[in-house]
């Protein structure tokens, strides 16, 4: 399916959210945050599907190619990471790309140039890299950042489209924090490479991965591939970022930044100079970042908020507006302890389908229903503890 | 014109045609019918006692797949995915092929003087005569 198809569904969410939020709770900020949850937890849930569907992904199961995933778990073992499921592009550009936020989605997506153009060592590097992507959790941080462009994209396509004079206006401020936006997403799309790259180097060795890399860049100076606005949104994930077309129009560069990956130089420099500091400061600060980020700490909240809805609309309701925050607290403990009672009772498909059909939408409904952000902070803090609780119990 | 020919007149053969690398990669395809990049290169190292990178036949047989030369299929082994490459046409096609194509760039560049030696048998049997005596 072509990439203009995926943004267009996607801006027609966030305009369908957007206006329904704000006739349901008439404000504004509260809006854009729904509307930002929405398309999070579509892409959350649902963008490894629409890579697939962009570059026709075909996944390799485990029988069809035993020898590769033998070297994929051999080399998760090593990284550290719950193995990824293996997929491939029908594409003689040597790349790689890790998809898919939650484990069960994880994909590491390999090109067929990929095996022609390296050798065992190489591809090895690679493969070392994008693990370590999934050791950092970095996809779904990219996919939040994604998300938000997404947004300031859609707002303002929309402020173009109107030619009034205070919408003209409207846009250039908004084409600008775009494109302020996007330098930001490059700056946190570089630090991921780098630390991806040290990660590498640190198990592998340098002169594979330098090796690799040097290769990889020299094909892809020689392919130049049509740009599409999604293709370029996704365009942090690769490995490389083959997506070399000038740009005509300045609304897609609020999807990508001219810098979204650093030069091979660049590249091969921070791995030979820095390869034994693994855990800087960039890296530290990157890490709190991707904490909250963590699927073991999202799925749960997102459920223990869904089941503390019932509760907190009936404080809400009687008015005990700020004395609800410490009666939420042990309600979120007896969540957490009806949860592990239930655990055997719920079918797996059941409990499943809540994970990861259902929840995402739970985020909503919360900002909806709480009157200020305070509250919401404490379920979510509360949800954290339940989970803490549920998983000490378990 | 078809976008993988560009006629070099100097030239003999399929090198007026092709670069030299990718002459040799279409001449082992013809006579294997298919294979994969390590396959070419271990031919190449056989007819011609020259041991060229991998990573040279891989970029090489991409181009003559993006000039429209060769077909690909994936392949799957112990290594990992790899391509199995195949001619598109016969030599003898690709010839015809590159005749066509050349006569008919030059119908289109130069209209009426190339129609009138086309059309004129004696011209013809001349520029034969004179190509066989060169050769």
């Amino acid at each position: 399916m072509k990439p203009n198809y995926w943004i267009n569904l996607l801006t027609f969410i966030t305009l369908l959210t957007f206006p329904i939020s704000f006739i349901l709770i008439r404000d504004i900020v509260k809006s854009i945050l729904i509307s930002i949850l929405f398309i999070f937890s579509f892409l959350y849930f649902f963008g490894h599907k629409i890579i697939f569907s962009i570059y026709n992904v075909k996944l390799i199961k485990e029988k069809e190619m035993p020898s590769l995933y033998k070297r994929i778990y051999k080399l998760s073992n090593i990284a550290g990471v719950k193995p990824p499921r293996v997929g491939f592009i029908d594409d003689d550009i040597p790349n790689a790309m890790t998809v898919g936020s939650c484990s069960k989605f994880i994909t590491l997506i390999l090109t067929i140039g990929f095996f022609e153009y390296l050798s065992e060592d190489e591809q090895n590097a690679i493969i070392l890299h994008e693990l370590a992507h999934i050791k950092y959790n970095d996809v779904p941080l990219s996919i939040f950042l994604m998300t938000i462009s997404i947004i300031i994209y859609t707002i303002a396509k929309i402020f173009r489209k109107v030619r009034v004079k205070p919408f003209n206006w409207l846009y250039r401020y908004t084409l600008r924090l775009g494109k302020i936006f996007a330098e930001f997403r490059a700056k946190i799309s570089r630090i991921m490479e780098y630390r991806a790259d040290r990660f590498s180097a640190s198990i592998n060795g340098i002169e594979p991965l330098v090796r690799a890399l040097v290769k990889i860049n020299k094909y892809i100076r020689e392919v130049k591939i049509a740009s599409r606005e999604l293709a370029l949104a996704t365009s942090y994930l690769w490995l490389f970022d083959p997506y070399t077309e000038p740009r005509s129009d300045e609304l897609s560069e609020i999807l990508k930044s001219s810098s979204s990956h650093p030069s091979i130089m660049e590249r091969i420099d921070n791995v030979m100079s820095v390869s034994n500091t693994v855990g800087d400061r960039t890296n530290r600060i990157l890490d709190v970042i991707t904490f909250f980020y963590t699927e073991e700490l999202i799925l749960p909240c997102l459920l223990l908020v869904a089941l503390s809805l019932p509760t907190s609309f009936v404080l809400f309701i009687y008015g005990f507006k700020y004395y609800a925050v410490p009666l939420v607290l042990p309600f979120g403990i007896v969540t957490g302890f009806v949860m592990y009672k239930l655990k055997s009772w719920l079918p797996r498909k059941i409990r499943r389908f809540c994970l990861h059909w259902f929840l995402p939408w739970a985020f909503a409904p919360i900002v909806l229903i709480t009157n200020t952000e305070i509250e919401t902070m404490t379920y979510l803090l509360t949800s954290i503890l339940s989970y803490r609780f549920y998983h000490k119990l378990s | 014109m078809e976008k993988w020919i560009s006629y070099k007149a100097g030239e003999k053969g399929l090198k007026s045609i092709l670069g030299e690398l990718e002459e040799k990669i279409m001449e082992i395809l013809w006579d294997l019918g298919k294979a994969r990049v390590s396959d070419i290169a271990r031919e190449l190292e056989r007819r011609y006692n020259k041991k060229i990178a991998q990573t040279a036949i891989t970029i090489t047989c991409n181009r003559l797949y993006r000039k429209g030369l060769l077909e690909r299929t994936v392949g799957r082994g112990a290594g990992g995915l790899f391509y199995i490459y195949k001619p598109k046409m016969t030599k003898k096609e690709f010839e015809k092929k590159v005749v066509e194509t050349v006569l008919e760039g030059l119908v289109k560049s130069f209209g009426d003087v190339a129609e009138e030696i086309l059309l004129n048998d004696k011209e013809i049997e001349r520029i034969l005569k004179e190509a066989k005596e060169r050769k």
